[in-house]
């Protein structure tokens, strides 16, 4: 009997002792920390499996504080922690929202094919492969490596392109850096028409390759009444900061690729 | 005296080192041991806790637990001791020096429940050593892990650029590397008495 009283006040006893000298030490001794990284930390699940690259969910929060790191690199939390980091953050470092627009729309039937690529279901692969099955050598070749990136599933493939969804998009930038062909563009949210074509070849030759293709004839430019504008390697470019949303180059362009942001 | 420390020594780098000899810290020595800086640091941070953890651990037992006959609370005490010990440890360093701190990074944390350690608090007893000696034995052990770890991450940064056979990549190759150098210390037996 006396040998379990013992036990259990020893083992109670030593735990209280230190209990009490962690929690002094604790108080005592604290280092304040940036309320914005306790905030980060919050949201974070505390697995400091370092999937995020930094030494553990402390040093990943201090570096998302500090604007160092992207917000959606912590793994097990997925979407969620992402999303919530981001509206955490959104209101103090976005100044604008931004989305990803593709800048290519050769749709289901537009852009002819040179192959019929059996490969790897990856963009990455098949651009190794004589730089991908599409005539043109700039187009989306809709084999999802954004899709995949995208922590926030804003993007998705429809008639063997992809497409945003700028309610769920965040304009972070994963995609534009996985694509290979980088043809993906972070757009401000105000921007209404984009070019959605990236190829730089003389007008006959991106006619030939793609129906939806911009032929560089600077129809656009001169309808304009911004000035927002230009046409560069035989390419339209609209400025977002001029365009003033009027639609009268989407309504003029001969191939119709200038569309809806 | 004197001799008994350097066998002591001896033993604890070579004939009887933790992690090579009795299979002790195995998780922080294939977790930790890719570049020979963090296996440096984790080495520093062990090696610092065994000796802190001896000196609390052994009075502990020797005036405590032995004379009251409650020498089955050893491994739960000092699993909550050393624990303690470890987080008062982090907090103190984080204080006074950050420095040191932030090289530590998250191998402090994980050497709360590291069975090195433990170990070597429980290994001092079935030794009979004093509790000098106990001290010096956790100083030999912490430099034995740190010898194993060491000489293990510089086999490791060899095996990144080695052509290795396409199913022994990853961890098998480690894990046969790891039985090699065990291996080599065996041949360590009989040195220091």
């Amino acid at each position: 009997m006396t040998g379990i009283l013992y036990a259990t006040l020893i083992i109670g006893g030593v735990g209280l002792v230190l209990a009490v000298i962690l929690s002094l030490a604790s108080k005592f001794m604290a280092v304040p920390v940036d309320e914005k990284v306790e905030q980060v930390r919050a949201c974070l699940p505390g697995a400091n499996c370092g999937a995020c690259g930094y030494s553990g969910c402390d040093g990943y929060a201090a570096a998302v504080a500090a604007g160092e790191a992207a917000p959606n690199l912590c793994t097990p939390g997925g979407a969620d922690t992402a999303k919530q980091l981001s509206d955490l953050l959104g209101a103090e470092i976005t100044v604008e929202k931004k989305f990803a627009f593709i800048k290519c729309n050769h749709g289901p039937d537009k852009a002819a094919r040179e192959f019929s690529y059996n490969g790897a279901a990856s963009c990455a692969a098949a651009n190794l492969m004589y730089k991908g099955p599409l005539s043109c050598k700039f187009g989306c070749l809709g084999l999802g490596d954004c899709v995949n990136v995208c922590t926030y599933g804003a993007l998705k493939i429809e008639n063997g392109q992809v497409t945003v969804d700028k309610a769920l998009c965040s304009g972070c930038g994963k995609c534009a850096a996985v694509c290979p062909k980088g043809i993906i563009e972070i757009l401000p949210e105000k921007a209404k028409f984009a070019v959605a074509c990236s190829n730089t070849q003389k007008g006959a030759v991106a006619r030939k390759v793609c129906t939806a293709a911009c032929i560089g004839c600077g129809k656009c430019v001169k309808l304009c009444p911004a000035d927002a504008i230009t046409v560069e390697n035989n390419l339209a470019h609209i400025d977002a900061e001029k365009c003033i949303g009027c639609g009268e180059c989407a309504a003029g362009c001969p191939t119709k690729c200038i569309i809806n942001a | 005296m004197a001799g008994t420390i350097v066998s002591i020594l001896l033993a604890g780098l070579l004939t009887e080192n933790m992690i090579l000899s009795k299979f002790l810290g195995i998780c922080p020595f294939l977790g930790t041991s890719k570049k020979v800086g963090t296996a440096f640091s984790m080495s520093v941070a062990v090696t610092l806790v065994m000796i802190i953890a001896t000196a609390v651990t052994y009075p502990l037992y020797a005036y405590v637990l032995i004379p009251l006959g409650l020498e089955y609370l050893q491994t739960i005490l000092f699993i909550l001791v050393i624990a303690a010990i470890v987080q008062f440890l982090e907090i103190v360093l984080k204080k006074y020096i950050k420095s040191v701190y932030n090289a530590l990074g998250i191998y402090l944390p994980l050497i709360t429940t590291n069975c090195a350690v433990l170990g070597i608090t429980i290994l001092h007893f079935t030794k009979g050593y004093s509790f000098v000696l106990a001290l010096v034995n956790a100083l030999a052990a912490g430099l034995g892990f740190m010898l194993a770890m060491i000489i293990f991450a510089g086999i490791r940064g060899r095996l990144e650029t080695a052509d290795v056979p396409e199913f022994l990549k990853g961890l098998p190759i480690t894990l046969i590397a790891a039985a090699i150098v065990s291996l080599s210390f065996l041949g360590f037996v009989g040195i220091g008495g």
